[in-house]
């Protein structure tokens, strides 16, 4: 049968290397067998638990193999008759510019791999590439890998919006500081003594800026890289949380939100870097303040599996979950849509994470029933 | 004369250019919330309005879409002083009308202030050729 020849060329291509040692080392015919079926369930294993989508079909474009990531990527359903499926059930739902169809027949004529890089399917974007099945130099079928580049395509917008926001947020102290000192040095005695100190005043405000978001960067990629260093020494835990959270107190007033602290004060002193977790927890309330109109904001701590455990939970917008995962990573944060939302580097979280981590604990987001988020880190007590 | 608008969200810069504006005698107002800007630009009705692209609110591009909507505002010399430079940026606020796209970073009050001069007619406070 030709469809078990096509597998048989995939098997016999991932196989050889298994094969060879076999023969190497003189093993029976019975051990090689075993092994050669043992190999065919591996490699049946791999490619049905491949992301790629993955489609063999027979000379008669018969489909003889198709992954569950075919259907996933395509968003298409397995055909219920399984005698009729024909490559042409995938092919025909792309675009004709595409010209797969061409491709698919390319491969059978002249026996030439082709990829295609850029296919836009529905919202995806997908590379494609036609490849055939040889066994001894004969053409006995052709295959199709299909391969989501979305996210990739999506990760990348992510760092060059990052890379904008970053050279905007650094331009911006820049033209302050170069703009003043050209106007005093050429106007200064046609200023008063006040505009003159005021001036003096944003310069020394934005040099402090652009200092900040340099160690922010720094700090960044610190994190990123495993190489934050702290400085652990004996500390209270709900005693930074009560001092960290004075300096919300009025913003919360301000803002008519209630602002509480549930503490659990069983909490014995630990080791941990005092400044640094007060740069953890000073920007989780940002944050929370930043993303609540309304409702309340609260900071609890406690103990769990001998792990401090510190949580700020809000009534606020909610983070989507396709963000949950990733909002800890560089990039993430920084959407520009040319509307201001907040001035800074837009690190905080990626700083967070990595200040948690170098203290062996763990950070991470989940709702707050029924709106808001709640951002929670442990610290190891021992 | 000459009355000036400058959509701007950050004080210190504003102060900046208002001081060096006020020097060359302008008229100079200031407004730092998007949303209020093309309100500012029907009320105020200033010669020239220097707009920022990243504000709270309403970016650049969407208040300049708004003013060259406006049957009482659309006549109204715009040019965009941002920090934000990307080609998209550029030839869509051209597109829209912009008389020029200045980057804040790569020029001082004083050019500024020329640019605004030779833009608004003023030869006796321009000292310098403006090329784009």
């Amino acid at each position: 049968m030709v469809e078990t020849a096509v597998i048989v060329v995939l098997l016999v291509a991932l196989s050889i290397s298994l094969l060879f040692l076999f023969l190497k080392k003189d093993v029976g015919l019975t051990r090689l067998t075993e092994g050669v079926l043992a190999k065919e369930k591996q490699l049946h294993a791999a490619i049905e638990g491949l992301s790629d989508g993955v489609v063999v079909m027979d000379k008669v474009f018969k489909v003889v193999v198709a992954n569950p990531a075919v259907f996933s990527i395509l968003q298409l359903n397995h055909p219920l008759d399984t005698s009729d499926f024909n490559i042409f059930y995938i092919v025909n739902n792309f675009d004709k510019s595409y010209r797969l169809d061409e491709a698919v027949a390319d491969v059978f004529e002249r026996g030439h791999s082709r990829t295609l890089h850029e296919v836009k399917y529905n919202s995806k974007l997908l590379s494609i590439t036609v490849f055939p099945v040889r066994i001894k130099g004969v053409i006995l079928g052709a295959g199709l890998v299909f391969h989501d580049r979305s996210e990739e395509q999506e990760l990348q917008k992510l760092r060059d919006d990052f890379t904008a926001m970053i050279v905007h947020e650094l331009r911006s102290p820049l033209a302050l500081i170069s703009g003043t000192s050209n106007l005093l040095m050429r106007r200064s005695g046609e200023l008063s003594h006040e505009q003159v100190t005021e001036m003096l005043g944003s310069v020394k405000s934005s040099t402090d800026d652009l200092l900040g978001m340099v160690d922010e960067i720094l700090d960044a990629a610190k994190a990123q890289s495993g190489k934050f260093e702290i400085q652990k020494a004996a500390n209270d835990i709900n005693k930074l949380i009560e001092k960290e959270s004075k300096y919300f107190s009025g913003l919360a007033t301000e803002h008519n939100i209630k602002f509480n602290l549930n503490l659990n004060t069983s909490i014995i002193h630990f080791p941990f870097d005092y400044l640094r977790i007060s740069q953890v927890l000073s920007n989780l309330l940002s944050n929370a303040f930043k993303f609540t109109q309304e409702g309340y904001i609260c900071v609890k701590s406690d103990l769990q599996n001998g792990d401090a455990i510190v949580s700020v939970e809000d009534t606020g917008v909610g983070v989507q979950d396709k963000d949950k995962g990733r909002i800890f990573e560089k990039f993430v944060q920084a959407r520009f849509q040319g509307v201001r939302a907040e001035k800074g580097t837009g690190l905080g979280l990626v700083i967070a994470k990595g200040i948690v981590e170098a203290h062996g604990g763990r950070i991470w987001v989940e709702d707050n029933h029924p709106r808001g988020t709640r951002f929670v880190f442990t610290l190891p007590i021992s | 004369m000459n009355k000036i608008l400058i959509v701007e969200d950050d004080w210190a810069l504003y102060n900046l250019y208002k001081t060096e504006l006020m020097l060359a005698n302008y008229q100079v107002s200031n407004v730092a919330d998007g949303n209020l800007a093309t309100d500012a630009v029907k009320v105020q009705k200033p010669d020239l309005v220097l707009l920022d692209l990243m504000l709270p609110g309403k970016n650049g591009l969407e208040i300049l879409q708004e003013i060259r909507a406006d049957d009482a505002a659309k006549d109204t010399k715009v040019v965009m002083l941002t920090n934000f430079g990307d080609e998209e940026n550029v030839s869509t606020a051209l597109e829209y009308g912009a008389l020029d796209y200045i980057m804040k970073y790569k020029i001082v009050p004083e050019e500024l202030s020329n640019k605004v001069a030779a833009i608004l007619g003023d030869q006796s406070k321009s000292t310098v050729s403006v090329t784009n």
